[in-house]
C-alpha cells in the first residue's frame, strides 16, 4: 500500500516535470503558429541548438554562457524567420511548402551537429552532481524544479504578453484574421520577427535545461517537438489551454507507464491524442460555439383580427 | 597546349601504374562497421583492431597478400547487407565480417548462400550456424555460467533485469531468465526499454518498490546512461551489473561490476592502445583474433589444381578444425566447436575510478 503511495506520488512529481516540459515547447509552438500558422518543424532544432551552445560555451565561459546561449538560439530562430519563411510567404508559399522547408532546415541542422559533435550521447554537467531535494517519496533534482519553473514562468509571461501588451493584441489580431489585421495597419511581419525572438529565447533556455537533465543527441529536437505539439493540439488553440494539454499528456503517459511499461509510453500518447481529438477536434479546453437558433416567432397582435 | 596536356596524361598513368606489384595474389576480406551512429565507439575501434592485425601480419612470411575493405553501416541492417552485397560483387571478398547478433544474424544467411566466409564478434548462439559462419566471441552460455556465479559468491538471491529492446538482447533474455529461475533465483522484474526513452523515472520507483538485491543492466548508451543518472538521482542504491556494456557509461555505474569477454593478454591490450591511441572496447580482441585466424587458415589450406587462391570450402574446413596448439591466440584460451562458435572465457570486472579493473578471472 505503501509502495502504491509512493508510486502514485512519483507519477504526479513526474507528471508535472515531464509536463512542464512538454508545456514550454506546446506554448512556443502555439505563439508561434497564432502569427505564422504553419507546422514549424525548425522549433525542435532551437532546443536542440540550445543544449549543444551550452555544451560548447559553459566550458570556456562558465555562467556567462548562459545569455550567450540564449543570444545564439534567438539569432538561429530569428533568421530563419527572416531570411527563409518570411521570403517564401511574401512569394506565396503554403503552409504546407512552409513545413516542408521547415524540416528541410531541421535536417540541415542535424547534419551539422552531427559533423561537429558526433552522434554521441553527451550531457551538460556531471552524474556526481546530484543537487536536489528530498521530498521523502522522491528526489527532485533542481533542473527539474527549474524545468517546472520555466513552464510556469513561460505561463505567466506569455499571457502577460498576449493581454496586457500592445504586441499581445497585435498578436491576438494577427491570429483571429490575419487580412483585416493588416488592412488596420499592424506590421504583420514586424509582429512575427518579434514573436520568433521570444519562441527562440524560451526554447534555447528549455534546451539548456534538457542538456543537463537527459542530455542531448543529434536527433533530440524532433521528438520534443512533436509532444510539444500534440500536446499543444490536444489543449487547444490558447496558451493556457497548451499547457493544461501538456499536463494531460503527460499524466497519461506516466499512467500508463505505472500500470504497464515505459516501452507503452508513445502508443498512449498517440491513442489519447486521437482519442481526444475525436471527441473535441478544436481542442479540449476550447468552449463549443453557440449555438444560434433559426427559429423565427411571429409575435400575433393581441385582439381579434378585424 | 597539346603538349601539357599530353603531358599531364603521362604522368596520370604512371601515377595509376606505381602501385607496388606484388606476384603473390590478394586476399579481399570486407568488414561492415558501424563507423557512424550510436555504435560509432566500437565500430572505429573494431576498423583499428583490423588494421593492426594486417600491419602486424606483414612481419610473418605469407604466401597471400591481405586487404580490408571497410564499410559503414550505421548499424542499419539494410545497409550492412547491401555492404556485403558490395564486397562481394564489386571487391570481390574471399571473406566478410560483421559485428554484433542481428548483423551477424543477417549475414550468416547471406555467407551462406554465398559461400563466404563469415568471421563475426556476436554473443548469440545464431550466428556460427552454417558451414561458412564463424563467430568469435564468448558465448552467451559462457557469460550467462560467470554471472550465475556472481551472483551466487555475493548471495543475490532477487534478481531484477532492466534491458534495451534490441534482438539480440531479447534473445539474451528470452534464455537468461528461464535459466535464472530454474537454477533457484527469484526474478523480481523483467523491464524492457525502447532505445529513445528519455525518462524512466517512474519505473525507477517501480523497481526501488520490487526491493531487489541486483539489477542486471542490459542496455546501450544513449539509454544506458540515462538509466544510470536517474537511478542515482532517485536514489535506486542497489547493486548492479551487466554483460558488456558499463564502460560506456563509467560515471554513471562507478563501482559496479560486470562480466565480459577475456580481452586478451595485457600485452595484446597494451600493444592495441599504444598503436591506436584507442581504448581496447568489446570485440577488439575477437577481430583481431578472428582475422589473424582467417590468415592462418588460408594460409594453412592446400590449393585444389588449378587454384590461386584456396576455395573457400577447403577454408572452412581448416577454420573447423583449428587448435590451440597450432594457432596462437592473443586470448588465453579458445575453443572451436562444431557450429562454428569460436569461445573464449569470461571475465568479471569492476568499474574503478571510470575504467575497468579484472576483479577474477
Amino acid at each position: 500500500m505503501l509502495a502504491n503511495i509512493g508510486i502514485l506520488s512519483s507519477v504526479l512529481l513526474n507528471t508535472l516535470i515531464i509536463g512542464s516540459g512538454y508545456a514550454i515547447v506546446a506554448m512556443a509552438f502555439r505563439l508561434m503558429f497564432s502569427v505564422s500558422p504553419f507546422f514549424d518543424m525548425a522549433l525542435g532544432a532551437s532546443v536542440a541548438l540550445g543544449a549543444y551552445l551550452g555544451y560548447s560555451l559553459l566550458p570556456i565561459f562558465g555562467v556567462y554562457a548562459y545569455p550567450l546561449i540564449l543570444l545564439g538560439v534567438i539569432v538561429f530562430t530569428w533568421a530563419q524567420e527572416a531570411f527563409i519563411y518570411r521570403p517564401m510567404r511574401g512569394a506565396g508559399a503554403s503552409p504546407m511548402v512552409l513545413l516542408v522547408v521547415s524540416l528541410g532546415v531541421y535536417t540541415i541542422f542535424e547534419s551539422v551537429i552531427h559533423l561537429i559533435f558526433g552522434p554521441q550521447y553527451q550531457t551538460l554537467g556531471s552524474v556526481m552532481d546530484l543537487t536536489q531535494i528530498n521530498l521523502g517519496f522522491a528526489n527532485l533534482p533542481l533542473v527539474q524544479l527549474i524545468i517546472i519553473i520555466l513552464g510556469l514562468v513561460s505561463l505567466i509571461g506569455i499571457y502577460v504578453l498576449l493581454q496586457k501588451t500592445f504586441l499581445g493584441k497585435e498578436i491576438r489580431a494577427i491570429a483571429q484574421n490575419p487580412d483585416l489585421a493588416f488592412t488596420t495597419g499592424i506590421n504583420i511581419n514586424r509582429v512575427i520577427i518579434v514573436v520568433s525572438i521570444v519562441v527562440g529565447a524560451i526554447l534555447g533556455a528549455y534546451g539548456i535545461c534538457v542538456g543537463y537533465d537527459t542530455g542531448m543527441e543529434p536527433t533530440m529536437g524532433f521528438n520534443i517537438l512533436f509532444k510539444g505539439m500534440i500536446a499543444a493540439i490536444i489543449g487547444g488553440p490558447t496558451v493556457l489551454a497548451a499547457y493544461l494539454g501538456a499536463m494531460i499528456l503527460a499524466l497519461a503517459e506516466n499512467i500508463g507507464v505505472w500500470f504497464f511499461a515505459s516501452q507503452w509510453r508513445d502508443l498512449i500518447a498517440f491513442v489519447i491524442f486521437i482519442l481526444l481529438l475525436w471527441w473535441q477536434p478544436n481542442g479540449i479546453f476550447v468552449r463549443a460555439p453557440k449555438k444560434i437558433s433559426c427559429e423565427i416567432k411571429i409575435n400575433e397582435p393581441k385582439g381579434k383580427r378585424k | 597546349m597539346k603538349k601539357l596536356l599530353t603531358s599531364v596524361l603521362v604522368a596520370l598513368t604512371l601515377v595509376a601504374c606505381s602501385e607496388e606489384k606484388s606476384d603473390k595474389p590478394t586476399i579481399t576480406i570486407g568488414a561492415s562497421l558501424p563507423l557512424s551512429g550510436d555504435l560509432s565507439m566500437y565500430g572505429n575501434a573494431l576498423k583499428k583492431s583490423l588494421d593492426l592485425a594486417i600491419k602486424d601480419s606483414k612481419n610473418q612470411d605469407l604466401k597471400y597478400n591481405y586487404k580490408i575493405v571497410v564499410e559503414d553501416d550505421r548499424y542499419d541492417l539494410k545497409q550492412v547487407l547491401t555492404n556485403m552485397n558490395r564486397f562481394k560483387s564489386v571487391n570481390k571478398a574471399n571473406a566478410v565480417m560483421s559485428f554484433w547478433g542481428a548483423a551477424g544474424t543477417v549475414v550468416s544467411d547471406w555467407a551462406e548462400k554465398s559461400q563466404t566466409i563469415h568471421m563475426s564478434c556476436a554473443a548469440s548462439d545464431k550466428v556460427g550456424v552454417g558451414y561458412y559462419n564463424f563467430n568469435h566471441a564468448t558465448q552467451p552460455k559462457t557469460l550467462k555460467k560467470r554471472i550465475l556465479k556472481y551472483y551466487r559468491d555475493n548471495n543475490f538471491k532477487k534478481i531484477g533485469i532492466v534491458y534495451l529492446q534490441a534482438l539480440e538482447i531479447q534473445e539474451f533474455i528470452n534464455v537468461f531468465v528461464p535459466e535464472l529461475k530454474s537454477n533457484g533465483f527469484d526474478v523480481v522484474f523483467v523491464t524492457p526499454v525502447n532505445s529513445d526513452a528519455r525518462d524512466l523515472n517512474v519505473e525507477i520507483q517501480k523497481m526501488k518498490a520490487k526491493s531487489p538485491d541486483v539489477i542486471e543492466v542490459l542496455m546501450q548508451s544513449p539509454s544506458l546512461n540515462v538509466f544510470g543518472k536517474q537511478a542515482k538521482e532517485q536514489g535506486l542504491n542497489v547493486p548492479m551489473s551487466s554483460i558488456n556494456n558499463l564502460i560506456t557509461a563509467p560515471e554513471e555505474f562507478e563501482g559496479q561490476a560486470f562480466v565480459t569477454e577475456d580481452t586478451g593478454l595485457s600485452s595484446f591490450t597494451e600493444h592495441f592502445e599504444s598503436l591506436t591511441g584507442v581504448e581496447q572496447v568489446g570485440c577488439v580482441v575477437n577481430f583481431y583474433d578472428g582475422l589473424n585466424m582467417l590468415i592462418y587458415a588460408y594460409e594453412n589450406t592446400p590449393l585444389r589444381d588449378g587454384e590461386v587462391i584456396p576455395n573457400n570450402e577447403d577454408v572452412a574446413k581448416t577454420l573447423l578444425n583449428i587448435k590451440n596448439t597450432d594457432f596462437k591466440s592473443v586470448i588465453s584460451e579458445i575453443s572451436v566447436d562444431k557450429e562454428g562458435n569460436i569461445d573464449s572465457p569470461a571475465v568479471l570486472k569492476r568499474l574503478k575510478n571510470g575504467k575497468p579493473v579484472i576483479v577474477e578471472k
